[in-house]
């Protein structure tokens, strides 16, 4: 079985609050954690290790300006079904690791009350997780010393962050 | 950015849309850019509440005459009424095609230099456009403007309230408050302090100076900053509050670790307490 993992801008909108029922989520998570682009959500499908988690969080780090906290989501794929999601198609992603690419899914065709429930799933069996600065900085230097990272894709603005984070980009792949 | 120095060379009608911050800037001959390169005349349309239109011809470059802060919408002049420019309504109203387009980007700046590298190529072609073609691709603003700071902080955060932060990527407000910063620190910071407090300010531009202000690396201003920090940290919204924290924590030192720790004495939401107790511990670590 495997997870999905899903980048969110703000941890604080999964929080439980007085004014939610049960089990409800805030509505900022549709235009700030779940907001689809053309009715799509973009996640990354892994097999169920943290490993594979952390190797995603670097990727996803690392397509930044700034080395910052990480915020994400990891469910299993299983409430896919259950939410009525069934358009999902493997599309290349876009961050300096190949194999994390290969791992993003584009969730199509989604409506608002698929987005709501997926959002639900995620708050009632997923888990909400925030790595910090120095987790994020563990999880690249690890993905750059096994050689996962193209470096020549890390774009500027993090090249000079992760300088001054004292992390060594390494020269160039030995692939 | 400086707009002194910036032009556009489109070969498709370029808008661009404006809402001033001066209270003189409603006659044509005040308009503050100008049009080179096409004998056709720009075509300038006046609206309630100080906004302009500016059409600029196919192939024409767009330049600045003066300081001046705009908004620019790439697009067909088609979906536009003079009602939808009604100063307050625009932002709003197009804020939706908006964030969907920047969306698949990363930040605007990227989808500025992704529009003005397509200008530039002649390749630029508006029917490829996943969105209704309305765009914003930011705010120009000068930073060698006469009027006062409070209103270059002012226009900021007009800017910034329709703008969507991405954690990690630098925001246009970021790099606005970094032009402002170079030119007077002390001044901005104080300013700067003022205007959060402002009770219509949207919570997400404040969690975003929060951010820039955890980002600053000056000794100099840092009592300044943790202050202003402080302000963040005991908001009431819980968003505020975890902006102000992480600054904090940006800013390393023992007075950011004795601040957290008060923070989590009297943080009353469950799990951006336990944040905060990551985060010092990862501070301690």
């Amino acid at each position: 079985m495997c997870w999905i993992v899903r980048k969110l801008e703000n941890k604080r909108n999964w929080d439980d609050a007085p004014w939610l029922r049960n089990g409800d989520v805030h509505s900022a998570v549709s235009h700030e954690c779940l907001r689809t682009t053309a009715n799509t959500l973009s996640v990354y499908v892994v097999d169920e290790d943290d490993q594979l988690v952390r190797r995603v969080l670097a990727a996803l780090a690392l397509n930044r300006d700034n080395v910052q906290r990480v915020d994400l989501a990891v469910v299993s794929q299983n409430i896919l079904p259950v939410c009525n999601i069934r358009s999902h198609h493997r599309v290349l992603g876009e961050t300096p690791d190949l194999m994390v690419n290969d791992w993003h899914v584009d969730l199509r065709e989604l409506s608002v009350t698929q987005v709501a429930d997926f959002a639900k799933k995620i708050k009632a069996q997923g888990t909400i997780k925030r790595y910090m600065k120095p987790k994020v900085i563990e999880a690249i230097t690890s993905s750059f010393s096994k050689d996962w990272i193209e470096t020549n894709k890390i774009r500027e603005p993090m090249r000079a962050s992760l300088q001054r984070n004292n992390v060594t980009i390494p020269q160039k792949n030995k692939k | 950015m400086t707009a002194e120095t910036f032009a556009l060379e489109g070969p498709h009608e370029l808008s661009i849309y404006g809402r001033y911050f001066s209270d003189d800037l409603t006659e044509e001959d005040e308009f503050p850019f100008e049009t080179y390169g096409n004998s056709t005349e720009s075509d300038i349309t006046s609206f309630p509440g100080g906004s302009m239109r500016f059409v600029v011809p196919p192939s024409a470059t767009v330049a600045l005459k003066r300081p001046a802060t705009f908004v620019v919408y790439v697009g067909t002049p088609k979906f536009a009424t003079t009602k939808d420019m009604d100063a307050e309504r625009l932002p709003a109203h197009y804020l939706e095609p908006v964030g969907h387009y920047v969306g698949a980007y990363p930040t605007k700046t990227k989808l500025r230099g992704y529009l003005e590298d397509a200008f530039a190529s002649q390749e630029y072609d508006i029917e490829t456009f996943p969105c209704p073609p309305w765009v914003s691709i930011g705010l120009w603003h000068s930073t060698h403007s006469n009027m006062s700071l409070e209103r270059e902080v002012d226009r900021l955060f007009w800017a910034a309230s329709d703008e969507q932060f991405e954690v990690g990527m630098v925001s246009e407000f970021a790099h606005g408050l970094d032009d402002l910063l170079a030119a007077s620190p002390i001044e901005l910071l104080h300013v700067l302090q003022t205007r959060l407090d402002t009770p219509r300010t949207p919570i997400e531009v404040i969690a975003e100076a929060m951010h820039w202000l955890g980002e600053l690396e000056h000794e100099t201003f840092r009592k300044q900053v943790v202050s202003i920090l402080l302000f963040g940290l005991n908001h009431e919204s819980p968003v505020v509050r975890d902006a102000g924290a992480l600054a904090l924590g940006d800013l390393e030192g023992c007075d950011a670790l004795i601040h957290l720790k008060q923070a989590i004495e009297k943080e009353n939401v469950p799990e951006l307490r336990e944040d905060m107790e990551d985060l010092v511990e990862s501070l301690l670590s």
